[in-house]
């Protein structure tokens, strides 16, 4: 192979994240070795911000390189001959989208992580391993590929989400996430394999050519693909270990991989649908329909009877996986466009609300429970509106990105004739008032029961203020700025679907 | 030579084996070890198949045992962290069943 | 029958019968862990008839040799001798079935499915499934799996470390 061929530019993103976390690794065992054991709890403060210092310069970086590419419309892979990495318009989105996803969920970290006494800097190395594993897997065009990014995104966050190990809690929720893992991971490799042996390849150009829709094993593999997939974005029924993950994970990780897992899986479902198998599309469109139809009805009803608020926004994750489904069984451009444009505004949102809760953590106890949110609004007014606003967005209510969201992805439903699954869609929505307004009514209607509530920190009120912003922004004005706003981003979400090759 | 159907079929059957494993044991531990039993069954189907393509063209089709080798490393790795997260729990609780597990509701 | 015949049918039935024996028979958790190595140890000896000598090798190796031998570390490390018998509830012997009846229902889709002849090539390429081609091929044409392979394990020894250590200083 002559080396001058290598495109490495296509492995910019991930080159960068992944030397980030080596240098976190490196950096904490240099940093922690002149330790006064007098104050190690101020030196290891102070490490944690270098550390998380460290892990920002890496995802801009990544950030920019992935925005770089899409902006020039970069489309090449790695290696020439037998690609397994592509840099195009879809996945360089999907990377901008992840990496600030992470970027957030790092700054959401730096305080939360001394307040539960869990400041460890691994945390950091692994959260940037994880994050380098979403962008191996959004931007793989072979088989093998996907799946060593989908190990390296999961088995990071099996670790994180067990990472405060002398919290029961957080124990059985890194195992329960572990073995429902393995298991889906296993489903899915199964399914890969009768892929191959159906077609003879792993690369999806190969599998596209030779792929039959008439041999029962070549539609077996896909089926088994798909549950894989679903175990993953956690839909119903693949849904159940989504509550218990959430609520136990330490909440800067449960909001991490919150919004960057469902991304990462709901992206290369599309792609491989798109690359791989695009004649089958309409013959997967029943699975999808039961699937989306399903995780909005039992997200959005089992939410209601929760008492804790992860394992709300838990439900809550569900029925917003059902209506990105709908996206999918759409199938059209548009509807494509919408779903990205949809785990935009999703990520804003929810790493909103779960930054709410992180900024409540303190002393080594979380404050989850609705109860906790009982007349926050005396002691906090600022965090209550932002809580206020999220949940409305999340809710879908005029006025914030959520209803944006909702209305690009039931209106592409529509006009690709799937009205009843749009109708179901909105009265589902309907529904998810209720539960969303419980914490409201909560900080506003009940009286001050709990002690004084934590001081948000500067970067945990960085991260909720461009969060609320992006929610008001893109909901106010969604045609306003000819530069920058919700059309626009559709606009390029639709550029990044419509130029995958 | 050997029936690549029969290769097949016993992929199949260690499959199931290792979901009702999964499905049925209550032990952590041998949990565990049906989703190895699981990924081995993989590594058959992905090793049978590559023998029915071999050949198929000039190059040698190695996709299957690379995926395999892949499988196996992953299996290390995925081996390693679920039994850190056992080792963990079982300091916290004194138990590997997986009945025990249940603070958090469904 | 050729001889290769008859190894792959004995070997299929000693992995058969080990697999039933650690999910379905054995209460004893080391038993269970060298019933697995049975398995495993016959799926070597499948992998070598079907000429993929390297994976047959790494098989034994990894699998066998560290894989298994880590799960018997822990087991006696933390000390299980046997399944832990936490109180019966009534609707676990419904889920048993259940479980069972779901899995015997893939297996049957699965047969269904996989095909009923499949051509055997009988020539096979210069040196398929030795170090040398599958070497070359893994640092030319599948760097990149590689190098996630290498984070991927960074990871694993990251989280297993975290997870398991008596105390992080």
């Amino acid at each position: 192979m002559n080396p001058s061929a290598l495109q490495f530019h296509v492995l910019g993103p991930v080159a960068f994240v992944s030397i980030g976390s080596l240098a976190v690794l490196l950096g904490e065992v240099f940093l922690s070795r002149k330790v006064d054991p007098g104050d190690k709890e101020v030196a290891e403060a102070r490490i944690g911000s270098l550390l998380a210092a460290i892990s920002t310069v890496s995802l801009l970086l990544a950030i920019y390189a992935a925005g770089f590419a899409f902006f020039h419309g970069t489309s090449a892979a790695f290696n020439p001959g037998n690609p397994m990495l592509s840099l195009d318009p879809l996945s360089s989105f999907a990377m901008m989208l992840v990496g600030v996803g992470a970027l957030l969920s790092v700054w959401l970290s730096i305080t939360y992580l001394p307040a539960l006494h869990i400041n460890h800097g691994e945390y950091y190395a692994l959260l940037l391993l994880a994050t380098a594993g979403m962008f191996v897997m959004i931007s793989s065009v072979n088989m093998i590929a996907v799946f060593m990014g989908l190990e390296l995104m999961s088995i990071p966050i099996y670790a994180l989400a067990g990472f405060n190990r002398g919290n029961l809690r957080s124990n059985e929720s890194g195992l329960k996430y572990f073995i429902i893992g393995t298991f889906a991971s296993a489903i899915l490799l199964y399914g890969m394999a009768l892929l191959y042996g159906a077609t003879g390849h792993t690369d999806f150009a190969g599998i596209r050519a030779a792929f039959d829709p008439s041999s029962p094993l070549a539609v077996a593999g896909l089926v088994l693909v798909v549950v894989g997939f679903a175990f993953k974005i956690s839909s119903v029924p693949f849904h159940q270990w989504t509550p218990d993950v959430y609520e136990g994970a330490p909440t800067s990780v449960t909001a991490f991989m919150s919004v960057t897992v469902k991304t990462s899986a709901f992206v290369i479902l599309l792609r491989f649908l798109t690359l791989a198998l695009p004649e089958v599309g309409d013959d997967l469109n029943a699975v999808f329909w039961v699937l989306a139809a399903l995780s909005m009805v039992v997200g959005n009803f089992m939410a209601i009877i929760q008492t804790n608020v992860k394992r709300l926004l838990a439900y809550s994750s569900i029925a917003h996986a059902g209506y990105l489904l709908v996206g999918f069984v759409a199938g059209t451009e548009e509807a494509r466009a919408a779903v990205l444009f949809y785990l935009m505004i999703y990520m804003f949102m929810n790493l909103g609300a779960f930054g709410v809760v992180v900024a409540l953590a303190q002393g080594g106890r979380e404050s989850d429970r609705i109860d906790d949110f009982a007349g926050l609004a005396q002691r906090r007014p600022g965090l209550a509106a932002l809580m206020t606003l999220f949940m409305l967005a999340l809710a879908g209510i005029p006025g914030t990105a959520g209803f944006m969201g909702k209305f690009y992805i039931f209106s592409a439903a529509v006009q690709a004739g799937y009205i009843w699954l749009a109708i179901l869609g909105v009265l589902t929505s309907v529904v998810s008032v209720y539960y969303y307004l419980r914490v409201p009514v909560a900080m506003y209607m009940s009286d001050d029961t709990e002690e004084e509530p934590a001081e948000a920190s500067s970067s945990e009120l960085v991260v909720l203020g461009l969060c609320a912003l992006a929610v008001i922004y893109f909901g106010l004005f969604p045609n306003h700025d000819p530069l920058f706003d919700a059309l626009r981003l559709l606009d390029l979400a639709g550029t990044a679907i419509a130029q995958v090759p | 030579m050997v029936p690549i159907e029969h290769v097949t079929a016993l992929s199949a059957a260690l499959f199931t084996i290792g979901v009702i494993g999964v499905l049925v044991r209550r032990n952590l531990i041998v949990i565990l070890m049906s989703v190895e039993l699981m990924l081995n069954a993989v590594n058959l189907a992905f090793v049978g198949f590559n023998r029915v393509w071999a050949g198929t063209t000039e190059q040698p089709l190695l996709d299957g045992h690379v995926f395999v080798l892949m499988v196996i490393t992953v299996a290390a790795a995925e081996v390693a962290v679920g039994l850190g997260i056992v080792i963990a729990l079982v300091r916290n609780r004194d138990s590997v069943n997986i009945e025990d597990v249940s603070i958090l509701r469904w | 029958m050729t001889v290769e015949s008859v190894l792959f049918y004995a070997f299929a039935g000693l992995s058969l019968l080990s697999a039933l024996a650690m999910v379905g028979f054995v209460r004893n958790v080391v038993a269970g862990a060298m019933s697995l190595v049975v398995t495993m140890i016959s799926l070597a000896g499948i992998y070598v008839l079907l000429e993929a000598h390297l994976v047959a090798v790494i098989q034994i190796m990894v699998y066998a040799g560290a894989i298994l031998v880590l799960f018997l570390f822990v087991i006696m490390l933390l000390n299980l001798r046997s399944d832990d018998f936490g109180p019966v509830r009534p609707w676990q012997g419904v889920l048993k079935v259940v479980g069972a009846a779901v899995a015997l229902g893939i297996f049957v889709v699965l047969l269904g499915v996989l095909p009923d002849t499949l051509p055997e090539v009988a020539e096979l390429p210069e040196g398929f499934g030795g170090f040398r081609v599958i070497g070359v091929s893994l640092f030319t044409d599948y760097v990149v799996p590689v190098e996630v392979a290498g984070f991927l394990l960074l990871a694993a020894i990251v989280g297993a470390v975290i997870l398991a250590k008596r105390s992080i200083d």
